[in-house]
């Protein structure tokens, strides 16, 4: 079977990439508010208000995927902040601190949204520079969803989307329809139906399409949701997928191996690590990461879809349910082994890992192990380390060991 | 008995935590619920009839912690949990973790997962203070645990019991108030040792006893009960007043060490003193003056919107107390510190107020440098720098 050649589609995805980065540049130009928004968190407000939504945790990944966040972490670090906190912050905070812009510059926000039901990492740093910029904030609190807290939880949000709406009228003069937001999240929809078909795609055997690709190709599910660009990108995107498995084209053509990878991957060292797992002829097939933007809205109840949705972001749920979301992906993409990332940046994805790898090598039956280090700054990566902690993980494959 | 006497038994509690539940709770046979810091409302748990018991790390070596946490989780996080592996909080019937920040949100499920027989209630923090939505969700969560209680003790929690409860808690929390005000006038008669001692004591012991044991003290020190519990600007001399700014301090030794340095400790917005303080107020709904209390609570880490203004109610509060100079005991891997310290430090350097950072953990590395670096810092008070 022949390897698959690189994807046509990265052109494309360089282009509307640009346009996205262009675009936040001439909102700032021409007055329309630049709202700076997280990854996982009701975008399709901002969208629907003719708002440019701005994504900093996107630079955070161009700044590590270049390799500098050990450098814009100096200033960080210079000014008060400290090493531990998380890498993307730590850019972020560091862009503004620094002369030099070697990833091109974080945009200045007018207003600032934030949502934490990723991590509380991100209301500190968007705190910090809503202060810097004098910019009005908004954090949408999202409590734990756990069985008994559910309710509560998701009643919550739905209330804060009604402030936030408020909340954006007021600081940018912009009227709310609930037409355009419905109309948006069909958008919104679209996409993400797409965006779940192609990650599905990896459960082929052999597989047209990685983790490792799903991690390049995420971007405008991100920044363009709610958009036809997005669709328009996806569709193109599976169509090329689809010639792929025709022609009988495959990342890793002779799969020995599909292994789960929980979280978000280590930017810098992605090639690096793609070409680690191919060599080893592994497919990584799936991640919780990439599936968080596979959902659906019910357009009949926008807001409360919209509530239920980005308040059950899968790592805002408990210890439990967290173990049964993996052990699911799993199944479904029938892996072998699995690899959790233990990720210095990141408390949300890391503190239980341990505990969790017990019992899903209990529960599936398949050998796991977890690996130490950074999404993205170089100081706590360690090749020989990984590299080690990996063959490890090969090694209990080869010896089809079963737990 | 002698003052001295009084405090060497409050001493005594805090090198034990865990014997005067034990012992309270082989006398009544009632129930004893753990929480950790911080606005957890404690009067709930007395109003069912069980005892509160704050939980706040320990020191000594993780053994068992390690294989559940990561070095980079924070120590109080990490030596809590060893205490409930080590099998010495087999005592508690539950256990309140409030969510306050990233770490905690995940040791709730971890600890679940590890110590399922002691029952974790997680308890859900508004991250968000200024708009209608944090009310509603702070009375939910308030309903949640008392519902969690009731059904734990088979019993309804009346308005009654938990008015009396408030009213207990409140007389009890001025006491602290004027220790501490007495602490600030005559820091040579109670060190600030003594009076983390006492804040430490005051959520390990049944309230009762509590309230006639400072009432005891106070009165071997001549402390008035009528007298105000409201700071006032003055502070004893020979000592020089600082702020503690932080969430957590540890070890309690750390405060031995402000005393050894000449420091006397004039204010601090730590969860396990000023913010612990804060008064439940006035009114004639219990439920709805728990949920005030914690909507008034002070910003800190894991509640700094720029609303907030953490930075300035510092400043505002370092001159209030007669401050001169910030110490910020800091755990290592604190997150929320460690992304504020930025700010806060900014502001206080442009009010001109010294300030110094000190970073520790429970296991209570390097406490010689730190004296070190607190002697200097106190010389550098008394020269009169900041004042």
């Amino acid at each position: 079977m022949p390897e698959r050649p690189p994807l046509k589609s990265v052109t494309l995805l360089k282009e509307i990439m640009g346009r996205y980065y262009a675009g936040a540049e001439e909102a700032k130009a021409s007055g329309r508010p630049v709202v700076w928004m997280t990854a996982v968190s009701p975008v399709e407000i901002v969208v629907a208000m003719g708002l440019f939504p701005y994504y900093p945790e996107n630079f955070g990944t161009l700044v590590a995927s270049k390799k500098l966040t050990h450098e814009y972490s100096h200033e960080a670090e210079a000014a008060g902040f400290f090493p531990d906190l998380c890498g993307y912050a730590r850019a972020g905070l560091g862009d503004w601190l620094r002369e030099e812009h070697p990833a091109g510059r974080l945009v200045p926000p007018d207003v600032v949204v934030c949502c934490n039901a990723q991590c509380h990492s991100l209301p500190k740093w968007f705190e910090v520079s809503a202060r810097w910029h004098s910019a009005p904030y908004f954090l949408l609190d999202t409590p734990l969803i756990t069985e008994e807290t559910q309710k509560e939880a998701v009643d919550y949000f739905h209330e804060q989307l009604l402030e936030l709406i408020r909340f954006l009228e007021a600081a940018t003069g912009r009227r709310f329809s609930l037409n355009r937001l419905v109309e948006t999240m069909d958008l919104a929809n679209r996409a993400c139906r797409l965006w779940k078909e192609i990650l599905e795609m990896a459960a082929l055997r052999p597989a047209p399409f990685s983790f490792f690709d799903a991690c390049i190709h995420m971007g405008p599910i991100v920044t363009w949701r709610g958009r036809e660009l997005a669709v328009e990108y996806y569709r193109r995107l599976k169509a090329e997928l689809e010639e792929c498995v025709a022609r009988g084209e495959y990342p890793v053509p002779e799969e020995k191996y599909r292994l789960y990878w929980d979280h978000i991957v280590i930017w810098p060292r992605i090639r690096w690590l793609s070409e680690f797992f191919a060599r080893h002829q592994a497919l990584v097939a799936c991640s919780q990461y990439t599936h968080a933007w596979a959902r659906e809205f019910d357009l009949t109840r926008p807001l409360e879809s919209l509530a239920e949705t980005y308040a059950r972001e899968f790592v805002n749920h408990s210890f439990e349910r967290r173990v049964e979301f993996k052990l699911a992906l799993m199944r479904r993409f029938r892996v072998d082994g699995f690899i959790l990332f233990s990720n210095r940046s990141c408390k949300p994805c890391s503190l239980g890992l341990y505990d969790k790898r017990r019992l899903l090598m209990e529960r599936a039956g398949i050998p796991g192990i977890v690996l130490e280090t950074d999404m993205a700054d170089l100081r706590y990566f360690n090749e020989t380390q990984v590299a080690e902690r990996l063959e490890m993980l090969f090694e209990q494959l080869e010896g089809g060991q079963r737990t | 008995m002698e003052a001295r006497v009084i405090l060497d038994l409050f001493y005594d509690i805090v090198k034990h935590p865990w014997q005067a539940a034990r012992n309270w709770k082989g006398r009544t046979g009632g129930l004893v619920i753990g929480w950790l810091p911080a606005d957890v409302p404690e009067e709930l748990i007395m109003a069912a009839g069980a005892l509160p018991v704050g939980i706040l790390g320990g020191e000594g070596l993780l053994s068992r912690a390690d294989a559940h946490l990561p070095v980079w989780a924070c120590s109080f996080a990490r030596s809590s949990l060893e205490l409930g592996l080590r099998g010495e909080l087999d005592f508690l019937d539950g256990l309140v973790m409030p969510l306050t920040c990233d770490t905690l949100r995940l040791l709730a499920g971890i600890w679940e997962h590890c110590l399922p027989e002691l029952r974790v209630h997680p308890y859900l923090i508004a991250h968000q203070v200024d708009r209608p939505s944090a009310g509603k969700l702070v009375r939910a969560e308030i309903l949640r645990l008392k519902r969690a209680l009731e059904k734990l003790i088979g019993r309804e929690i009346t308005g009654e019991t938990l008015k009396a409860a408030i009213e207990l808690n409140r007389s009890c929390k001025q006491w602290l108030k004027r220790f501490y005000n007495w602490h600030r006038l005559h820091p040579e008669a109670l060190s600030g040792e003594d009076l983390f001692v006492l804040l430490r004591a005051a959520t390990l012991l049944p309230k009762e006893d509590l309230l006639s044991a400072l009432s005891a003290l106070a009165g071997e020190l001549g402390l008035e009960p009528g007298s105000s519990p409201e700071t006032s600007g003055a502070v004893g001399a020979g000592k020089h007043p600082v702020y503690l700014s932080g969430s957590v301090a540890a070890p309690p030794g750390i405060f031995r060490l402000l005393d050894e340095a000449g420091l006397a400790v004039a204010g601090d917005d730590l969860h396990h003193g000023g913010r612990y303080l804060v008064p439940v107020g006035e009114g004639s709904d219990p439920i709805e003056q728990l949920a005030a209390r914690q909507l008034a609570l002070p910003p800190t880490g894991y509640l700094n919107s720029p609303q907030a203004d953490r930075p300035g109610r510092l400043i505002k509060e370092v001159r209030r107390a007669g401050a001169r100079g910030v110490i910020f005991l800091h755990l290592r891997f604190c997150e929320p510190e460690n992304y504020d310290y930025y700010q806060l430090n900014q502001a206080l350097e442009r009010e001109g107020i010294p300030s110094l950072r000190v970073e520790t953990d429970f296991q209570g590395s390097s406490l010689g440098q730190i004296r070190t670096r607190l002697e200097a810092f106190a010389e550098m008070l008394g020269g009169g720098i900041g004042a």
